[in-house]
């Protein structure tokens, strides 16, 4: 080896040589696709979803070299390599060698796929490059000096990334050309001048950690340990063993929807309501974006919470939680309770917001067209225009509660492969619906509305196993557990009945489709909604598990 | 197993088995090489065919043609280029869309003399239709149609209204056969503003002056046909088939039992 900067490269290679071969894989896939994708097609075309997809699974794999840590303690969470602290190197040198390689490698990854993936842009290339940079640096700075905060790190992460896209999408805001302030040139200096602080933070946290005294550098770390600290705390004794379980695992684990969806909310939302207050198209498209943003979030979310610990990857019951004088069915009594607390006030949260949005500075033209067409609709009443929106929230409220309590069956069961494969589902949901263009769904169903029938008879399919599978699941729950959860079950179902009904009586005026057949899809998809089997599989898999 | 989830099993299993068999109601005729959608439905000694506005499909009368099935035999159908149906030759004016339809009608063994109910563009054609075939007509039920006086700023690529003009033309010139049933719906409720922004109320402004000008233009009209009739509702906009579907159906059966010299209750 030449020096110690090769031997610290060197050893990024050896360990990630096989995610390497899958990004270079991608990329010469990807490639292969435009050219044979954009063959014979003149102009300027944007690239297709697939590309995109692949071009996006190269990017991650990136950040998935450059994750430079080492496991500390058995505790599953990375930290800065301890073991390179007795190299014959400065500190310096230890924290630019991986930097420095992350910034060349994402760039020279983008100059591979710039072409297809900015084509139809707004945004400039070397603006891009440099937001790039700047996101591998404060990939590195924030899991290098935040390693207290554990898995909370890639809550942080996240927050990161939705903030550097904002910042990528300021410049072609209207109106355009943009001011100043968030010119493409302002924003890079501005975004490169934070890169080099973060840069210079993780260099003195390890310097620190290096020479022994890194009690200081905790303190970004134990940040939110202070937060946990400074939130409500009980004095009053509980009055059951169930209400005690309801307070532990809303403090560990029911608060983080919330505190995401008011994350969003004011990084967000808030920030491009204000950016787009001057076209009605835009309020309409960012409130129906603001709307779903409880449901996308609850789907990863509920991942996390369906595990008998939040933040940790250990599937077993804690030794806390297992001894406690509750039954299998109190527990996961409990997980759903503490949900539809979480559900609550996350929409809380956003309903305060966009109140104060509608009513301050919305433009509200294509919302107000809208509600011409709801009141036309429903006898001009003004009680049914505003009971279909109580109706829209109360949807979006059951649609995030049951992606918060779905995967429960799975998460409390402590089977790995198990949890694994229907936390896996939603991925490959997701990435099947951007590869093969979900968008394009209904217009596939409009060219020949006979394709309805099969779906059809898959959702009356899957209707009659999930029900059976209900009944088989629920047969050891107490009375009183299934005689509440069948009353959650019934208002759920009828909500999502009621309002199914309504959008097909509106919606198919204008669909050439067969309106009986619209309408039984509508009904199966209701019925299925609101899970029922999944939750009465929570406890006898939470009830073998417990007792491992 | 839980006893009362294979009850609720039981009964979600039964209509789940239920409804995928639906079978679709609509069906497909061909005319001159090109499919055209259309759905027929019930029966009596009166035949009701509807024609659609501008750009909707058939379902535009899934209010109204369930219940006029109940006492004749209905019609509906996507006009070329519409819904399910083929693109026609152009132009598509109210000349060609009338004989397309007499097409399609003869296609489906559908035998004249038609009650034509047409809603807003479909007003004039059916007046093109009247003119064409009198002896294929037996009542006419115009539902807010276009007045004649319409004109288009911008025919956004439409066919139908790029050919605007010349349809309102060929509908003035068309003359209603003498004793035909002739009601004209018009529908005068303003537009409802539930928070107004400043291009709403404009918009208000101007669509009542606009509803104004055509209830003028309806009533002189009507003038000209002997026995024909004006029904005014305030409590409906220009989509009257959705907002107040009970008065089409209540019309359609007065010009129904007209026709077949049924006295009416």
């Amino acid at each position: 080896m030449q020096g110690p900067t090769a031997a610290l490269l060197w050893e990024i290679w050896r360990q990630h040589r096989s995610i390497v071969a899958v990004i270079a894989g991608l990329t010469v896939v990807g490639r292969l696709v435009e050219v044979l994708e954009t063959q014979g097609q003149p102009g300027d075309i944007g690239s297709s979803p697939l590309i995109t997809l692949l071009g996006m699974v190269a990017f991650l794999l990136l950040f998935a070299v450059f994750n430079y840590t080492e496991s500390s303690d058995g505790r599953g969470v990375g930290r800065f390599p301890r073991r390179l602290f007795t190299l014959p190197v400065t500190s310096l040198r230890l924290v630019a060698a991986p930097v420095v390689a992350g910034i060349t490698a994402i760039e020279l990854l983008y100059l591979l796929w710039m072409e297809p993936l900015s084509r139809g842009g707004a945004t400039s290339a070397p603006f891009v490059a440099v937001l790039l940079a700047a996101l591998v640096v404060f990939y590195l700075s924030a899991i290098w000096m935040l390693e207290r905060a554990g898995s909370l790190r890639l809550l942080v992460l996240g927050v990161i990334a939705v903030a550097l896209f904002v910042v990528s999408m300021l410049p072609s805001f209207p109106p355009t050309p943009a001011a100043l302030w968030r010119s493409e040139g302002t924003l890079a200096g501005l975004m490169a001048g934070l890169a080099l602080i973060a840069f210079l933070l993780a260099w003195r946290h390890v310097a620190r950690l290096r020479a022994g005294g890194a009690r200081r550098a905790h303190r970004a770390g134990s940040l939110f340990g202070w937060i946990a600290e400074a939130s409500p705390t009980r004095r009053r004794p509980f009055a059951t063993p169930a209400a005690a379980h309801f307070w532990f695992e809303w403090r560990c684990s029911g608060i983080v929807l919330p505190v995401l969806v008011a994350g969003v909310v004011v990084l967000v939302i808030a920030p491009m309501s204000w950016l787009m207050r001057r076209d009605g198209g835009d309020t309409m498209r960012l409130l129906l974006g603001a709307l779903a943003t409880p449901v996308v979030l609850a789907l990863p979310v509920g991942a996390a919470f369906s595990k008998p610990r939040f933040w940790s990857e250990d599937l077993a019951v804690p030794a806390f939680v297992a001894v406690r004088p509750l039954s299998a069915d109190d527990l996961v009594a409990t997980k759903v309770k503490v949900a539809a607390a979480s559900v609550v006030l996350s929409w809380l949260v956003l309903l305060s917001f966009v109140a104060a949005w509608m009513s301050l500075w919305a433009n509200l033209e294509s919302l107000s067209r809208l509600a011409i067409q709801l009141w036309e609709f429903h006898g001009r009443s003004a009680a049914a225009a505003y009971g279909i929106a109580a109706l829209v929230v109360i949807a979006g409220m059951l649609l995030t509660w049951r992606f918060m309590v779905s995967r429960l069956w799975s998460g409390l069961s402590g089977r790995r492969p198990l949890f694994m494969g229907s936390v896996a589902s939603i991925a490959v949901v997701v990435i099947a619906g951007i590869a093969f263009d979900a968008g394009q769904l209904p217009g596939w169903l409009l060219d020949d509305p006979a394709r309805l029938a099969p779906i059809l008879w898959i959702a009356a399919a899957a209707l009659i196993a999930k029900h059976w599978t209900a009944a088989y699941a629920w047969r050891g729950v107490t009375t009183r557990y299934l005689r509440a959860y069948f009353i959650i079950w019934l208002a759920g179902t009828t909500a999502l009945l009621t309002l199914g009904m309504v959008a097909w009586g509106i919606v198919r005026i204008y669909l050439p489709l067969d309106g009986d057949r619209l309408r039984s899809a509508v009904i199966l998809l209701a019925l299925m909604a609101v899970p029922l089997a999944r939750v009465g599989l929570a406890t006898s898999g939470l009830a073998r598990n417990r007792h491992r | 197993m839980n006893a009362p989830l294979v009850i609720l099993a039981t009964l979600l299993s039964a209509l789940a088995l239920y409804l995928p068999t639906r079978a679709p109601a609509s069906t497909r005729v061909i005319v001159d090489g090109r499919t055209v959608r259309m759905l027929v439905a019930g029966r009596g000694d009166a035949t009701v065919v509807f024609e659609n506005g501008l750009g909707g499909p058939l379902e535009h009368w899934g209010k109204v043609q369930p219940d006029a099935s109940r006492f004749a035999r209905t019609v509906s159908y996507d006009r070329a280029g519409v819904g399910l149906s083929d693109e026609g030759p152009r132009p598509r004016d109210g000349r060609r869309i009338a004989t397309e339809l007499r097409q399609m009608l003869r296609a489906a063994a559908i035998a004249p003399p038609y009650i034509l109910v047409g809603a807003s563009l479909g007003g004039p054609y059916i007046r093109v239709f009247a003119g064409m075939y009198p002896d294929d007509v037996a009542g006419l039920v115009l539902v807010d149609p276009t007045p004649d006086s319409s004109q288009v700023d911008d025919a956004a690529g439409l066919p139908e209204l790029e050919s605007l003009s010349d349809t309102l033309e060929q509908a003035r010139a068309s003359r209603v056969p003498t004793g035909l049933p002739v009601v004209l719906i018009d529908a005068v409720a303003p537009l409802y503003v539930p928070f107004a922004t400043e291009a709403i109320r404009t918009l208000r402004k101007n669509g009542r002056r606009e509803i104004e000008a055509e209830s003028v233009e309806y009533a002189q009209w009507l003038d000209q046909i002997p026995g024909g009739r004006l029904v005014v509702t305030t409590r409906s906009g220009h989509n009257v088939a959705q907002e107040q579907p009970e008065l089409v159906v209540a019309t359609i059966r007065q010009v129904v039992d007209e026709v077949t010299g049924r006295s009416q209750r």
